[in-house]
């Protein structure tokens, strides 16, 4: 496959193309802001994919969605209630920024640091589940404490080869 | 006005399921477009990570141009909390003008710092990133996170 895609990159281009992505999501951001449709920009749907649903919410707006066309019941589909929002998201961006700046604080366990990362999905997918279980006012104070959380963990659990 | 424009304009402030159905098309551009470059980086990072070469991996590339450039700690760090904060209607502890003029002003030192050729050591990275937290706390709180017409 490299041999067709060149994906393997050097540093420096690594380098590059990193810079490259980043100034694509700017763009991307720019081009949402100005146009006349709100609440589309990468940061809007960052801010999306975090908030904060109680199952009775959740399933409530499923069930409306479902039933507004004149249908009695709604259809069901494991996917409506999947738990893939709400705290996980803001940990897993805090985690990052934790992998990122960091001394280099040992050597990574598994090819990639996979067991790390594994530990931080995995404290992502029980956040994300909890979120279920909590009132979404409740959700939004406990935001900024999940950031913390996420940035040591990030930074102790997940580091980058030194 | 454009009708397009008059129809977004209109669907805003009409019942929520209303609103929903006619922007939902306008936005899947972008919200492909952010997929995309998504899970594109991340599927990339999991093959460079295991060719064999070092330091190629976004992380070990953004942890490298961050000991150069301490801006990056910086601002990811204070975009962070600037999303992540614990609730809506949370001012900054000066006035916005104030607070806008100090992080801006801290912006440009941290990238006068990288341009003058300091290198960021040891827990020195962690420490601007943190201080980006705190900085963007407390003069750089989103004004409403809120419920949107998704």
């Amino acid at each position: 496959m490299d041999a067709i895609l060149h994906l393997s990159l050097t540093p420096e281009q690594a380098r590059v193309v990193g810079a490259w992505a980043l100034v694509l999501v700017v763009i991307l951001d720019l081009l949402a802001s100005s146009d006349d449709v709100p609440f589309n920009t990468p940061r809007d749907w960052l801010l999306w994919l975090s908030q904060w649903k109680s199952l009775g919410l959740w399933c409530k707006e499923r069930r409306r969605a479902a039933t507004k066309g004149g249908r009695r019941w709604a259809p069901f589909s494991p996917l409506h209630y999947l738990p893939v929002t709400g705290a996980g998201v803001p940990f897993m961006c805090a985690v990052l920024v934790g992998h990122f700046f960091h001394p280099g604080l040992g050597p990574l366990l598994g090819p990639g640091g996979f067991v790390g990362l594994a530990s931080c999905l995995g404290a992502a997918a029980v956040l994300s589940a909890v979120t279920y279980f909590t009132k979404p006012g409740t959700g939004q104070r406990l935001l900024f404490v999940v950031a913390l959380v996420g940035v040591v963990w990030g930074a102790l659990a997940w580091p980058v080869r030194g | 006005m454009r009708d397009s424009t008059r129809a977004v304009v209109q669907a805003v402030g009409a019942p929520v399921r209303i609103t929903r159905e006619t922007l939902a098309g306008r936005r899947r551009p972008i919200w492909w477009s952010c997929w995309g470059v998504v899970w594109a980086l991340v599927l990339w990072d999991v093959y460079l990570s295991l060719d064999g070469t070092c330091g190629n991996t976004w992380s070990e590339v953004m942890r490298a141009a961050s000991a150069r450039n301490p801006v990056l700690p910086w601002i990811f760090g204070a975009f962070l909390v600037h999303l992540f904060h614990p609730r809506d209607g949370l001012e900054p502890v000066v006035d916005h003008d104030a607070a806008r003029t100090v992080m801006v002003a801290l912006t440009l030192g941290f990238v006068a710092i990288g341009v003058s050729g300091v290198q960021l050591t040891g827990w020195l990275m962690s420490a601007v990133a943190c201080l980006g937290m705190v900085a963007g706390h407390f003069l750089w709180p989103k004004l409403r996170q809120g419920e949107w017409h998704w």
